[in-house]
């Protein structure tokens, strides 16, 4: 299949060019129309006849402004407001991260993702962070993160924060190349009775309900939720992504004094996520593929205590537990995983601010054994971690310069204790613009699977009628993998309505992830019946390096519209080691990222209450998985019919009636339908 | 291929959102239909602030303008001045001031703490303790941590929480019309939560 890259990198530039001139024609237009100081003055004005009730009771537009939390951060971090999420109509986390530049979201079938932050995004999402309100939601099988079972009440979302490249002061494993934090309203803000009902062709029903409350200084809040998905196109019709779920969860905050706050929190999900899987045996018939129903369970439940005592100072402390089922057609993993860490920041002299914290981690997990070519061992096992930062962030010139030098500490039971320090600095030259660059460097600690796991695949039947196997076989040896990143960035408030962030990054990586062939075939008789085995492990034999820069507008072009938009651009050249066994898995990983992205979503706000939102996506081609070039635009139509009922109609990945965006499964390629949902909901 | 298709529909979508904006708009371009910006309804407040609350009589007027004043980066635009052109309060004629040190603070009424003084809230709130101003504020917190007046924003509304127990310090009294319709009033013997 020939994949043409040339003219389908023409279009992202030109899709911006286009919008670009016809923001400039409507804003040369605008003051025949609508004078906007005049009217704004006018506006002023009537409002201050309203009531005070009236006044409250007003929908307002936030005006693009500078993002506090994110103006002294030196990082190229963006967050995705709880605004944004709404009005994109994105039903899910994962469809949600699609709205970050730099973030590759790449829908594999119903229930899977492949998701990666500049690069090396797979189903497994192996060298990213991510947290859920301070939970971090990896699994120590695996290093990676199960996007399927990542859910919550979208309304209650508050923001999710993106760090491209490594992270800073959030500490733990896997902040090699970005961490994503989905932070959800405290109790206070998601008070009243929420419902949703949604259904459509895709998503066919979806309820959700959730009622906050709140007595003295405890706020509460309790949700349910429950959705049917229906499968995605499939060019064979074995429809096996049907995806079922349900999920409760609760959180309690509880101010006791201007000084101590607690929350307690916790969610717990039941799943059913069809999928195809290929099962591999020593006996016959060697290898299938199983279409069947993943079933995911589980639950977690986390507790926090945080102390101000004065400005600049804080401790915090937090401890969570979380059991995860899953019992998948060719293998199960049944864990329990103990959590807790301490934080804590304070002032020194000289302008200094100290932040620094502890944590441990273990898990314990159980596979028992599903088919003979895919086996931990030994088990069950528990996995153990322990991780530490210190951060000193140095103001060398009062609110113009700054330098955080700072270092992370990883121990777990597969390595020593390593370091990962990081140099920062950030520039302030005026109010609205700020400088910053980074160098770091960081780990991608290993996994039970690479350490633990034996898995088959079957090459065929050898001549004499003995089945041939390859097998990667535990590696012990199996070292972190390695990450210098020196990056840079910018971000400005250049006029009142627009808002500018760019950044930029270099990072060299060694001892990466590789599939190495470590002998020759041999006849072996154990596990039975006996059979040809191709020996074979994950090593780390390969290195290379990634480059490339975000850009991020946003515009507040009119009062009634705003345009956000991104471009995000990555090179990859991965390549083998110095005398690496690797079988050459290089083009394959450099294929499966995109070298260009684009994002547009405009914002449109008409009289009585009626919003529009027009979202549009360019992925460049992902070679490594046969998937072309494609462009995706997505609109949602929402209508507030009163103060409490809102009504929307969503249209998603409109310009096909489908389309590839990753492999992974077995056979031909799961493509993303053409999709539609209306959604009712209501607000006491 | 997929690309020729894709960019002139996608242009088409924004050119037609565009034109329905643009023909509404000019239709009903009055303040009334676009929605107003948060500046605009906070400026609305902090006059509505002025008219419901009582100051003590000061033997020695310091001055004969009611004074508005922002301390810090100030968020308003011009609408806090358009808002209180040609008004007055107490029969004094309404004044605007931007303050770069709390220091200055003394002749003024109303004081709007800037969200970017965040990290120096507790020696501002320290220096203006007793200073019979009424101290309004978007600063998450702000009325926990001693502020009068909060003014968040909720579900796209702008709200306001009271903290009773501050104010009366101050020497100052809230209406109880202002507090019927506050979010959430503290600091009171007897603090109650009020349901929106």
């Amino acid at each position: 299949m020939k994949i043409s890259n040339r003219s389908a990198n023409a279009w992202p530039a030109r899709l911006l060019i286009l919008t670009a001139l016809l923001a400039v024609l409507w804003i040369s237009s605008a003051p025949a129309h609508c004078a906007d100081t005049a009217a704004e003055k006018d506006q002023t004005n009537s409002l201050k006849e309203l009531s005070l009730a009236e006044l409250g009771n007003l929908q307002v537009t936030t005006a693009t402004k500078e993002p506090e939390a994110i103006w002294k951060t030196p990082a190229a971090i963006y967050v995705i407001t709880h605004e944004a999420i709404i009005r994109s109509g994105a039903t899910s986390i994962p469809e949600a991260l699609r709205l970050a530049p730099g973030v590759e979201v790449a829908r594999i079938d119903n229930d899977k993702w492949s998701i990666g932050i500049r690069g090396f995004g797979s189903r497994l999402c192996r060298s990213v962070l991510v947290l859920i309100d301070g939970r971090t939601v990896y699994t120590t099988l695996l290093a990676g993160t199960y996007w399927e079972v990542q859910d919550t009440v979208m309304q209650d979302i508050d923001r999710i924060e993106v760090i491209r490249g490594p992270g800073g002061t959030i500490w733990g494993p896997n902040a090699v190349n970005g961490v994503i934090n989905v932070i959800t309203k405290p109790a206070s803000e998601t008070q009243g009775t929420y419902a949703e009902v949604l259904g459509g062709n895709v998503e066919q029903g979806s309820v959700t309900i959730r009622q906050g409350g709140n007595r003295g200084s405890v706020d509460y809040r309790a949700y349910a939720k429950g959705f049917n998905r229906a499968a995605q196109f499939h060019s064979d019709d074995r429809e096996f992504d049907h995806w079922r779920a349900m999920q409760g969860g609760f959180r309690i905050d509880w101010a006791e004094s201007q000084r101590d706050g607690y929350t307690l929190q916790g969610d717990i999900y039941d799943q059913r996520a069809g999928e195809s899987v290929v099962a591999t045996t020593y006996a016959p018939p060697y290898q299938q593929v199983l279409d069947g129903n993943a079933l995911l369970s589980g639950g977690n439940i986390l507790g926090r205590w945080k102390r101000t005592t004065s400005e600049g100072q804080d401790i915090q402390v937090q401890a969570f537990y979380d059991r995860t089922n899953r019992y998948e057609p060719n293998f199960d993993d049944l864990r329990n995983t103990y959590d807790i860490d301490f934080l804590q920041r304070f002032r020194l002299p000289w302008r200094q601010e100290v932040s620094w914290g502890l944590g441990a981690r273990a898990s314990r997990g159980d596979n028992p054994v599903v088919v003979s070519g895919l086996t931990f061992e030994p088990d069950p096992r528990t996995d153990t971690l322990l991780s530490g930062f210190l951060q000193d962030e140095i103001s060398v010139v009062d609110h113009r310069l700054s330098l955080s030098l700072g270092t992370k500490l990883l121990k777990t039971n597969f390595t020593d204790l390593r370091p990962e320090p990081s140099a920062r600095l950030l520039y302030t030259p005026t109010d609205k613009q700020t400088l910053w660059a980074a160098a770091t460097h960081a780990l991608r600690t290993p996994s039970d699977s690479e350490e633990n796991f034996s898995l088959a695949g079957f090459i065929g039947i050898a001549p004499g009628g003995l089945p041939y196997f390859a097998r990667f076989n535990p590696n012990k040896n199996f070292v972190p993998e390695q990450l210098n990143g020196y990056e840079v960035g910018y971000r400005g408030l250049l006029h009142e309505q627009l808002y500018l962030d760019i950044a930029g990054f270099f990072n060299h990586y060694s001892s990466l992830f590789s599939e190495d062939i470590i002998g020759a075939p041999y006849i072996e008789t154990n596990p039975a019946p006996t059979h040809i085995l191709l020996p074979a492990e994950f090593g780390n034999g390969l290195m290379g390096t990634t480059e490339g820069g975000e850009i991020a507008p946003e515009w507040q072009v009119a009062s009634f519209w705003r345009l956000r938009a991104s471009y995000s651009f990555l090179e990859m050249h991965i390549k083998r080691a110095p005398g690496s066994l690797d079988v050459g898995s290089a083009p394959g990983i450099q294929g499966s990222s995109p070298q260009h992205q684009v994002l547009t979503q405009s914002g449109f706000d008409f009289p009585k209450a009626v919003s529009l939102d027009l979202l549009y996506r360019y992925v460049s081609a992902l070679p490594g998985q046969a998937v072309r070039a494609y462009s995706s635009a997505d609109v949602s139509l929402a209508w507030s019919m009163t103060p409490h009922f809102r009504f929307s109609v969503a249209g998603q990945n409109l310009l096909q009636p489908h389309h590839a965006e990753f492999g992974g499964d077995p056979g031909p390629l799961v493509q993303i339908k053409r999709s539609a949902y209306a959604e009712l909901t209501w607000q006491k | 291929m997929i690309p020729d298709r894709a960019v002139p529909f996608t242009a088409a979508l924004h050119l037609l959102a565009l034109l329905i904006s643009f023909f509404l708009c000019a239709r009903d371009c009055t303040a009334q239909q676009a929605r107003p910006t948060e500046s605009q309804v906070k400026a609305a407040y902090i006059f509505n602030f002025g008219k419901f609350v009582r100051w003590q009589a000061q033997p020695q007027q310091s001055s004969d303008s009611f004074d508005i004043c922002v301390l810090g980066k100030n968020p308003f635009g011009l609408a806090l001045e358009t808002t209180v052109a040609g008004e007055k309060i107490d029969g004094k004629n309404i004044g605007v001031k931007n303050l770069s040190n709390v220091a200055e603070a003394a002749h003024c009424k109303i004081l709007f703490i800037s969200s970017a003084e965040e990290n120096r809230l507790k020696s501002i709130l320290s220096t203006i303790k007793q200073s019979n101003l009424l101290t309004v504020s978007d600063i998450p917190g702000f009325a926990e941590r001693g502020g009068m007046i909060e003014l968040v924003t909720l579900e796209g509304r702008i709200r306001f929480e009271v903290n009773v127990a501050a104010v009366s310090d101050a020497g100052l009294t809230v209406s109880s019309e202002l507090l019927k319709v506050a979010l959430k009033v503290i600091g009171s013997k007897q603090a109650w939560e009020i349901d929106k």
